[in-house]
């Protein structure tokens, strides 16, 4: 009897034994975890700071080249000035400039905006939800009708094309120069603006399109 | 933001600062130069014609040679080569680096256009047929590869055109026709 008391009391020992090792480990695992979790936050923390840090840096070095490009076309002015020979062959060289996309350009133009299919849910499209976006081929069609119509200057969202320009797809988002832009797309064009207008023809097809 | 989200951003940053600073370089010497050459006319001209023939190289106003590829797209039976076939081949090629670009001797500059108003192709307003004959300046590694891959030009059309790849020396030819800029102010 008492012997079969001690065994039934080992057993409740060893099972509450049991239990409370067992509640350590999962206390300790979720400590684990949390120190990942805490651990990787202050990781992504520090790279934030970094990724802001190297902005601001090449923000910085951008505003500098834009004065030294000044200062260059200054120095270049000032140096061909009273010589015609030297003026012709600088402005020659502005108007490079200018064809090469080194150079901001104002001028009468138009602005064609492009977003996605805002209006008709998604549950509407069901299968075919990629006609209410906008596409890179789609870009690309109305920069090649509006060069086609006599623009003289392109640019995507800021993006200005120039002959090294490409127009790629990589997901939600499109590069243009390297450059990751999205909707709503702005492309802007200098030219004639009623030849440039010729384009509405297409509005209409792309509106179709996106319906 | 997820820590490749940054990581990714971060290399792109560092990337364009530092391509930033080489530029800035570039015009610091620049602008040495001309200020040391100030009293010479004759240094100036040369500064100045310098500058002006490595603008029109880019913008595609010279003639100009280099290690490239050369595509030839014939039209078959089973296809014809349309405008956006075309146009989605420039892209590609402008993407895998390429320097200068041509389709059957029209060069194209950034404001070129490729369009198809009837049945035919236009290529700077010029009217090109089959075989297309197109030409690439750049890395002939990547651009052979850019178009070879699968799921690439060359696989996703080898069905219906006959194309032909060669790698080698290339010559392009200018855009002959002038650039102009009547509606640009500034």
């Amino acid at each position: 009897m008492i012997l079969k008391n001690k065994m039934q009391i080992g057993i409740a020992i060893g099972i509450m034994c049991a239990i409370l090792i067992s509640s350590i480990i999962v206390q300790l695992n979720t400590i684990e975890e949390a120190k990942k979790i805490v651990g990787t936050s202050y990781a992504e923390q520090g790279l934030k700071d970094e990724v802001l840090r190297w902005k601001e840096n090449y923000e910085k070095a951008y505003k500098e080249l834009e004065n030294k490009e000044e200062e260059l076309e200054k120095a270049r002015e000032e140096t061909t000035k009273e010589n015609s020979r030297l003026t012709e062959l600088r402005e020659e060289l502005d108007k490079a400039n200018k064809l090469l996309g080194l150079t901001e350009l104002t001028g009468e133009g138009i602005v064609v905006t492009l977003k996605d299919d805002e209006t008709t849910s998604s549950k509407e499209l069901g299968m075919s939800i990629t006609r209410a976006l906008v596409h890179e081929e789609d870009i690309r069609q109305i920069v090649n009708e509006l060069k086609n119509t006599g623009a003289e200057a392109i640019s995507i969202n800021g993006q200005r094309i120039v002959p090294t320009t490409a127009i790629v797809c990589s997901g939600a988002i499109i590069t243009v120069n390297g450059v990751k832009i999205n909707a709503p797309f702005e492309i802007r064009a200098i030219g004639d603006y009623y030849l440039l207008h010729g384009i509405e023809r297409r509005r209409r097809i792309y509106r179709d399109i996106k319906r | 933001m997820r820590e490749t989200e940054l990581k990714e951003a971060l290399a792109q940053y560092r990337a364009d600062y530092s391509e930033v600073q080489n530029e800035l370089k570039d015009v610091q010497t620049k602008i040495d130069e001309y200020r040391k050459n100030e009293e010479s006319e004759e240094e100036t001209i040369k500064l100045l014609e310098k500058d002006l023939a490595d603008a029109n190289m880019k913008i595609g106003l010279t003639d100009v040679n280099g290690e490239g590829i050369t595509i030839t797209i014939t039209n078959t039976t089973e296809g014809a080569v349309s405008y956006s076939d075309l146009l989605g081949l420039v892209n590609e090629l402008i993407l895998a680096g390429a320097e200068a670009i041509s389709i059957n001797d029209q060069r194209i500059v950034a404001m070129s256009d490729i369009v198809s108003p009837d049945n035919f192709i236009l290529v700077n307003l010029e009217r090109v047929s089959s075989p297309f004959v197109v030409k690439a300046i750049g890395d002939t590694k990547h651009l052979e590869s850019a178009l070879s891959i699968k799921g690439g030009y060359i696989d996703i059309n080898g069905d219906k055109y006959d194309i032909n790849l060669k790698t080698g020396n290339v010559q392009i030819n200018k855009y002959d026709r002038n650039l102009t800029l009547d509606y640009v102010k500034k």
